[in-house]
């Protein structure tokens, strides 16, 4: 065996090995149990069928995926607005500043998912924090009904999404020449204008990349709604989870599996072909 | 130097509702853990009852053993692998595919890769434990040190590997002399990512665990404590949690800028 | 038994890249002792040629050999061979110490020789004071010398120096000049060294090649090189040089003439074979051209159209009757004609037959 392959193989080979027995065959697997029955007592009928993805298509459970992109395109928008002027003042602050603040703004993304969307569930409640506060104030005589609905599941997904938000911006913003910004200023344009005309289409990779991975993240995400959402399925992440562990369907459960891949990798794919685009106008994440 | 204007006012204002947004919840807990009550309703007074009747809950320090236990051997696996995985990736000029491939294991939502390695496993009729959490918090791990390893590895000046050879050593001892210590602050971030990512999974390893306590980890014993038997305990539990990581996050950043 | 007088010898050796062939069928041999450079402008398969002798390549074709031994089939770590990256290549995680120490630690040298010869080479390079540094903390120049012991500790056959003087500023890349070369002169070491910098080559070097898209336009010292340029490549490459394109008229015993149209007939010395009628150019340096302020016979009449002011020299564009590319002249600021040169002024232009070169093209 000639060095060159030698080194690739003690190199590549663990790696790819493990991904391939481990990601790849089993992910296979998945995508074969779709096209089969569900047997008698929750096993496997190897009978070869579309079923399940007619299925899918059913009223109900096309409720649940449109209820899950809805919920996960309400976080990501609202990442999105909420993010973007604290990753630009981060990006804009003076140097030795801008680490610090980072790391801030990222500690909470770095912890337990689980205490993250628990935390909500202590605040939001009836007797929490914010009812609480609300009707100490006068705002409200009666608590708010904030848990256990879609609402908390919003609220909790942006808890958990929006430092990665912030980051991804954070990371295009920083990218900018600040001197494009003073020669937009320098040709008679207010800060509002220069904001609208030249750094936000400038960032717009990094929006594209900030989103497509907090929605991506959002719609498979289980925690957030199994905990916050009332113990209903009410996203695709509890429908898969029921589906392999209560009704014992596991080739629906793949199909929807499935499913969910297909749109994930139409976004990612889409996601990378407009960076591609972008990067022939000459505008670079 | 930047003037503080109007706007900027305004943004800074605005980031520090964000700051308070992401960190009320979490003083909130930390707060509740030192409550006597224990109830968010009520303040009765400062206790670390509940960190007490902690140190007694044999279950968790089961869990938390078992946790480190699958924590510390993925970690070892996957940060080996994935360092070979990232000098082999940015060496041997290899496809774009093999690149994407990479960033799978990253961006498959958890649930998916959950019920694919619990199809596989029991397809293969392998008996589920602590070793089939390993394995399956290997996949991603081994992805996140790759990735980790190979963002150091771009500012890795190629020109010391020949000299190495070029002053008489052969490809071994120039990995372990020359290549191994000066990306090492790579690998230890790696490490440090994959360690966190295992102690904090739950999915994964609540479908691969299999039955019984003896495989069960920390946050699948969190999770049951959320749903099934809310107890003040949770909040001790939480606040330790959160003073771990943040301890931990904060170590790494010093380990990467040292290493700067 | 005679050591030969090479000390490394390329023979045929050809490299291909894919469909780009980088080194073309080049021979040569280094004498052992002096400095060598291996000049040309990028692509032109000098670093190539650097990276076969130092076996970081194999050739396609042809061989390698020192002293007389083929070692084109031994691998890097095992040729009496060493080499100064361009990057420098130190190991950033030792100690200057520990990075000059680590090569012969690869041949098992001991303590209390190994500790010796480190702080031999040290007091060389007179990096004694910064022998406990890391990489980091060292300056541009200082990080020089270090990968320079790090390669001369090891008493090389060859020191192989790939664009040594490339990342340094200007004041210390003439110093540097004459720091390589002293230092070479009293070690003894042969040194191939590879860049583009003529200037850099011709100031250093005792033998040059010049290398052309993978081939040895000339090999030749370096007042070989600037007097007696073989092809027009060459010519233009060192030193500045005034081209005048023509035909071939006459063609004698060493000297030749070309037909140049707007100028008549123009003769040089010629050192290749030349047909007649064939398209060849008249080679002439600015310092061999003479002024006159009126009209001689044979001279080439023209005006000055600029003229500057270099300090020890003036250097002036000449535009010919006719010819759309103007005449490079120097003169020295000393000489009588150079207080009477402005711009606008007529003045004609000759040289000596012997100081220009008619090269086929």
């Amino acid at each position: 065996m000639s060095a060159e392959v030698l080194r690739r193989v003690v190199l590549l080979g663990p790696g790819l090995g493990w991904f391939a027995l481990f990601l790849v065959i089993p992910c296979g697997i998945v995508f074969v149990y779709s096209f089969f029955e569900r047997g008698t007592y929750g096993g496997i009928d190897y009978i070869f069928t579309v079923e399940n993805y007619a299925r899918a298509a059913d009223p109900l459970y096309l409720a649940i995926f449109l209820t899950s992109a809805k919920l996960a395109a309400i976080t990501t928008l609202a990442a999105l607005l909420i993010g973007y002027p604290a990753a630009y003042l981060i990006a804009t602050a003076p140097k030795r500043w801008q680490m610090p603040l980072l790391i801030l703004v990222m500690l909470p993304f770095w912890s337990n998912y689980l205490i993250r969307s628990y935390a909500w569930i202590v605040v939001l409640n009836r007797e929490g924090l914010v009812n609480h506060g609300l009707q100490a104030l006068g705002l409200i005589d009666e608590p708010l009904p904030l848990l256990y609905n879609q609402f908390a599941i919003v609220v909790g997904l942006l808890y958990g999404y929006l430092p990665f938000m912030v980051l991804a911006l954070y990371s295009s913003i920083s990218r900018l020449n600040p001197e494009i910004a003073e020669a937009s200023a320098d040709l008679g344009a207010s800060s509002l204008r220069t904001f609208l005309r030249i750094t936000l289409p400038l960032t717009l990779p990094g929006i594209g990349a900030g989103s497509v991975f907090v929605f991506v993240l959002s719609i498979g995400n289980f925690i957030t709604p199994d905990l916050l959402g009332g113990g209903r399925s009410l996203m695709v992440g509890n429908l898969i989870f029921d589906q392999f562990l209560s009704a014992r369907d596991w080739p629906f459960g793949s199909s929807l599996a499935f499913i969910l891949i297909a749109v994930m990798l139409l976004l990612l794919v889409a996601q990378a072909w407009a960076v591609k685009r972008a990067q022939g106008a000459g505008i670079h994440a | 130097m930047r003037r503080i204007t109007g706007e900027r006012r305004l943004l800074a204002a605005h980031l520090g509702l964000v700051y308070l947004f992401l960190y009320g919840p979490i003083a909130v807990l930390v707060a509740l853990s030192f409550n006597k009550s224990g109830l968010p309703t009520a303040w009765t007074g400062f206790s670390v009852e509940w960190y007490g009747k902690l140190l007694g809950n044999e279950a968790i320090h089961a869990a938390v053993a078992n946790t480190l236990i699958v924590a510390v051997a993925s970690t070892l696996i996957s940060t080996a692998i994935g360092t070979l995985l990232a000098l082999g990736l940015e060496r041997l000029r290899s496809s774009a595919l093999l690149d994407a491939l990479v960033y799978v294991p990253m961006i498959i939502p958890d649930i998916v890769l959950a019920i694919a390695l619990l199809s596989f496993f029991t397809a293969l009729k392998l008996t589920l434990g602590l070793h089939s959490i390993i394995v399956s918090h290997a996949v991603f791990n081994i992805a996140f040190v790759c990735v980790v390893v190979r963002t150091r590895l771009k500012h890795f000046d190629t020109s010391i590997i020949e000299a190495s050879i070029d002053l008489g050593a052969n490809e071994i001892r120039t990995f372990f002399r020359i290549t191994l210590p000066v990306i090492f602050p790579g690998v230890l971030s790696g490490a440090l990512l994959a360690f966190t990512l295992s102690v904090d999974e739950f999915i994964i390893a609540y479908f691969t665990a299999g039955a019984g306590p003896a495989s069960t980890t920390f946050p699948m014993q969190i999770y049951s404590m959320i749903r099934f038997g809310v107890t003040p305990e949770i909040n001790a539990v939480a606040t330790i949690v959160l003073g771990v990581s943040f301890f931990l996050v904060l170590l790494s950043q010093r380990l990467n800028r040292e290493a700067a | 038994m005679n050591r030969p007088a090479a000390v490394i010898e390329v023979a045929s050796v050809a490299k291909r890249f894919g469909p780009v062939t980088a080194v073309d069928d080049v021979s040569a041999a280094i004498r052992e002792g002096e400095f060598f450079a291996l000049l040309g402008p990028s692509g032109c398969g000098k670093t190539t040629l650097l990276r076969l002798i130092a076996g970081f390549e194999q050739p396609d074709a042809g061989s390698i050999l020192l002293d007389g031994r083929d070692i084109t089939r031994v691998r890097p770590n095992r040729r009496p061979v060493n080499m100064m990256f361009q990057s420098y290549a130190l190991f950033p995680h030792l100690t200057v110490r520990r990075n000059v120490a680590y090569g012969l630690e690869m041949e098992a040298v001991r303590e209390p020789e190994l500790s010796r010869r480190v702080n031999e080479t040290l007091d060389l390079v007179q990096l004694a004071d910064l022998a406990e540094r890391r990489p980091h903390q060292l300056s541009g120049g200082q990080r020089q010398r270090v990968a320079l012991a790090r390669a001369l500790v090891k008493r090389p056959r060859v020191l192989l120096l790939d664009e040594p003087l490339a990342a340094l500023d200007r004041k210390l890349r003439e110093q540097m000049q004459f720091e390589l070369k002293r230092l070479q002169h009293e070690i003894g070491i042969t040194f191939l060294v590879v860049t583009h910098d003529q200037e850099e080559a011709m100031a250093m070097a005792d033998r040059i090649a010049l290398l052309d898209r993978g081939r040895i336009a000339q090999l030749d010292t370096p007042r070989g090189l600037y007097e007696r340029p073989a092809t027009r490549f060459v010519a233009g490459f060192i030193g500045m040089m005034n081209f005048l394109d023509g035909r071939v008229s006459r063609i004698g015993n060493g000297t030749a003439a070309i037909e140049v149209p707007g100028c008549g007939p123009l003769s040089g010395t010629s050192a290749s074979a030349l047909a007649m009628g064939q398209a060849a150019v008249l080679a002439v340096r600015p310092e061999r051209v003479r002024l006159s302020l009126s009209p001689l016979p044979g001279a080439l009449p023209g005006k000055v159209a600029g003229v500057a002011y270099l300090g020890q020299d003036l250097l002036l564009q000449v535009g010919l009757a006719d010819r759309p590319q103007p005449l490079i002249v120097r003169l020295g600021s000393a000489d009588a004609i150079a207080a009477q040169v402005q711009p606008g002024i007529q003045v004609w232009s000759h040289w000596s037959e012997p100081d220009a070169g008619i090269l086929g093209d």
